[in-house]
């Protein structure tokens, strides 16, 4: 049940995201603390669009395995919101930001999942 | 062949993913020190550690936990300034006779999509003056005291001249110069855990001190208040920039401008804020240091296996006011579960490995839980097994 595909863009949309929050953390996002997707409203924002696009991606290749495919982009980006958290520091609270990032991340891509299984039958029909 | 390309790939994407969370941007990078670079040694009498006049960031954070800050002026004007769930504060400012004469708020939330301070000052005759805040000043709740009462001073929001920015406030275009710290005759900062300090001016007529020398002059007495007891007190003497502290059972000590000459003098002006906030760190720190212990003599040597989760899990201790990594749901219900939290890690020196080494404290795991069964609740502060959550 493992796609290494799904997983490997799941990871990069997270990566991409915390990438460009990186860089244009305070002009963008209005950020105040360290960047990370969470610190920032606008960031939440962008890192949900980020794994919604990158849920429809992997869900399109193969619209009968929308589901599978959309949860391994969600397990990818999880294992990189990981990594990142402890490369940037966890903080006091950090098993209830990973509890919050596990549900963004699941949500975002089960819902751009749902969206490209959606736009390829609407394209069959 | 394809699987030499496969193996290659799975080298470059690990390689991309390890660089792209240490890369940061090339104005960071060019700012870290280059190897082979000449030390810069400092020369006594230069001023190290702080920049003369600003603040740092261990006073803001100390500010940042003071709940209520009263001052009293010499006219009878009382300002109170407090603060918000939200971050933003209020000051409200009465006569000797207890009547409203203006509020004053700041707001620090981002404004029409930027990230302005909004301030606003209403007088009890109802006119109201909106401003935005000067980039260059970082509203605290002493600020916040001393802005309000410098409008009540200028006319209020009324001033047909117009206002300006001078020295890090607002003033009425054309008003003449003022300093309002002479005009406090008390300050009362009311801090976090129970404690909080008042501070009193006085004078100092041919105090001895230490047997060698009397002290005159212009003197500010402050006292450290811990649940209604009255546990230390500190002296500021400004002719002879001498300060001298005793926390009976913490700390006792004196820091005289001599002294102080080693780091080109006391690097900013002495006045009550920052006597009350000082005072608070004495006791603060000294605390949390005796109660953490001191960590050369009586931390072991880590082991092998915490060596390598430290590796895995970076060991940042640091506390951030509000909800640490989740900082977008500052100004929600859930900040309550991050605030007591923070208080309990403060309470008993946690840091965030007690919630994977659960068996080296107890009282941390007790302070997760709550955490967690806060968050689980929805902020209530009752958890998430209660009927009526709201």
């Amino acid at each position: 049940m493992i796609r290494w595909t799904s997983v490997l863009v799941g990871g990069a949309a997270f990566t991409v995201a915390h990438l460009v929050q990186t860089l244009v953390w305070q002009t963008w996002f209005h950020g105040s603390y360290d960047p990370w997707f969470l610190n920032s409203g606008r960031a939440v924002v962008f890192t949900v669009a980020l794994l919604v696009v990158a849920g429809a991606i992997v869900s399109a290749a193969d619209w009968r395995e929308s589901i599978v495919r959309g949860a391994n982009a969600a397990a990818g980006a999880l294992a990189a919101m990981i990594i990142i958290l402890a490369v940037v520091g966890p903080g006091n609270l950090f098993p209830i930001v990973i509890a919050f990032g596990a549900v963004i991340a699941v949500t975002s891509t089960g819902a751009g999942a749902l969206a490209g299984w959606g736009m390829h039958r609407t394209m069959k029909t | 062949m394809m699987a030499i390309l496969r193996r290659a790939l799975w080298l470059v994407l690990i390689v991309a993913a390890v660089g792209a969370v240490t890369w940061r941007p090339p104005a960071l990078a060019e700012a870290q020190a280059q190897s082979g670079a000449a030390v810069r040694t400092a020369p006594a009498g230069h001023r190290v550690g702080a920049t003369p006049g600003k603040k740092g960031a261990t006073d803001y954070w100390l500010e940042s936990q003071t709940t209520r800050l009263t001052a009293k002026y010499n006219d009878g004007t009382t300002a109170v300034a407090g603060r918000g769930t939200d971050g933003n504060f209020e000051t409200k400012l009465s006569d000797r006779a207890g009547g409203d004469v203006g509020r004053f708020t700041v707001n620090r939330a981002a404004a029409d999509g930027g990230t302005d301070t909004v301030l606003h000052y209403a007088a009890r005759s109802g006119e109201a003056l909106y401003a935005y805040g000067e980039a260059n000043v970082r509203p605290t709740l002493a600020w916040a005291n001393t802005q309000a009462y410098s409008l009540s001073k200028d006319g209020g929001p009324a001033a047909a001249s117009g206002f300006e920015w001078r020295n890090g406030l607002m003033r009425r275009r054309g008003a003449g110069a003022r300093d309002v710290e002479q005009q406090l005759a008390e300050l009362h900062t009311e801090w976090s855990g129970g404690l909080s300090v008042r501070t009193a001016r006085g004078s100092a007529v041919n105090l001895q001190w230490n047997d060698r020398r009397s002290l005159n002059g212009e003197l500010l007495v402050s006292r450290l208040v811990r649940d209604g007891v009255q546990i230390g007190e500190a002296n500021w003497f400004a002719k002879e920039q001498v300060l001298i502290w005793n926390i009976p059972g913490v700390t006792a000590g004196s820091l005289t401008a001599e002294q102080m000459k080693t780091y080109g003098g006391w690097p900013f002006k002495p006045d009550a804020e920052w006597l009350n906030l000082q005072t608070l760190a004495f006791y603060h720190f000294k605390t949390a240091k005796d109660r953490q212990g001191a960590v050369a003599a009586r931390t072991p040597p880590p082991s092998r296996t915490r060596q390598v989760l430290d590796l895995l899990v970076a060991p940042v201790q640091a506390n951030e006011p509000g909800c640490d990594g989740l900082h977008w749901l500052d100004g929600t219900v859930l900040r309550f579960c991050c605030d007591v939290h923070d208080r309990c890690y403060e309470k008993y020196g946690c840091s965030s490995r007690s919630w994977w080494q659960f068996w080296s404290s107890w009282t941390c795991d007790l302070c997760n839980a709550g955490a967690v069964f806060c968050f689980a609740g929805g902020g209530n502060g009752k958890g998430p097994f209660h009927p009526f959550p709201f």
